[in-house]
């Protein structure tokens, strides 16, 4: 027992004899205040301004193409005139792209949208991105000039998730897929 | 996220065969034909050509719900399947352009809609087309 007890006595002396007992406050309270402070940069303030973007947590996305005009994380930007779900561009992706850890899906469905730049209508394919939990960040349901012609499958609405690996619904993409001469 | 099928009920205009593909059709059979991979949405490609060496098969292209159903008209229907067929069983060709379907053609098949019967339909074909 005496062993043990010159040995922590020792380190309790060499400690109390190299660190002032100030020290020790000081470092605790540059921690304490260090810790406060890091909510109050400016980091992540977006999601508290309910004023921008489409929702809480999306600012709004410039776009400087005067041929393709507007805000792809809102829902009125043109392209989304038959869009049912939620936007890829406020989930991690894009207007074409997919959320990193998401799929394409290959099946879709197709409709025109009048783009206001040149007064022209554009096909649009809205593709699903499929494989993770549902975004849940800009839903947009417009559905104009929606004319559900015929189900293929037997009972339910089609999850077009189905040409995917994963049937997990995530969001949907705006992909011009040419211009229709119709209007 | 949920639909149906294409929408857009625009009347027939200008649009060339391509284009009424793309907005009718491609959403499910995808843009070069290849479908979803699976049963569900069988592949366009070196396949639906077939149809037309089977009996019923002609028919069966025309009563399927997704062109029955379709807002073009008859015209511009035939002219459509004369060139899916073209472009996506290029080798068999031939076979359309010998005898292309006609509005006349088309237009009381497509008042046959297949509905409940076309999977057992299709399969049947299928069947006469992998056994010639």
């Amino acid at each position: 027992m005496s062993k043990f007890d010159k040995i922590f006595e020792k380190s309790a002396r060499d400690l109390a004899r190299t660190q002032s007992r100030r020290s020790f406050l000081s470092k605790l309270g540059m921690a304490v205040v260090g810790v406060s402070a890091i909510p109050a940069l400016p980091v992540a303030r977006a999601s508290s301004n309910p004023s921008a973007g489409f929702s809480n947590g999306v600012l709004p996305q410039e776009n400087n193409n005067p041929n393709d005009p507007g805000d792809p994380s809102t829902c009125e930007y043109w392209r989304y005139c038959g869009i049912d779900g939620f936007l890829c561009s406020c989930c991690g992706g894009s207007v074409t792209t997919c959320p990193p850890g998401t799929e394409m899906s290959p099946i879709t469905w197709v409709g025109t949208c009048l783009n206001p730049a040149d007064n022209k209508h554009y096909i649009i394919s809205y593709n699903d991105c499929c494989g993770t939990t549902s975004c849940g960040t800009c839903f947009c349901n417009r559905n104009e000039n929606d004319k559900p012609m015929y189900r293929v499958f037997s009972n339910n609405d089609t999850n077009w998730c189905i040409g995917a690996s994963s049937q997990t619904y995530n969001c949907s993409t705006a992909i011009i897929l040419g211009v229709s001469a119709d209007n | 996220m949920f639909c149906c099928l294409p929408f857009t009920g625009q009347a027939a205009g200008v649009n060339s065969d391509a284009t009424n593909y793309k907005i009718f059709c491609s959403g499910c059979h995808t843009i070069d034909g290849r479908g979803s991979g699976d049963s569900r949405v069988p592949t366009f490609r070196n396949y639906v050509g077939k149809f037309l060496t089977v009996e019923g098969g002609r028919a069966f292209l025309v009563r399927v719900p997704g062109v029955a159903t379709a807002p073009l008209n008859d015209e511009k229907m035939a002219s459509m399947l004369n060139w899916l067929i073209k472009e996506f069983d290029p080798k068999r060709a031939d076979l359309i352009n010998s005898n292309p379907y006609t509005a006349e053609e088309v237009g009381p098949l497509r008042k046959d809609i297949l509905r409940t019967s076309l999977l057992k339909y299709r399969a049947e074909l299928t069947q006469k087309i992998d056994s010639n």
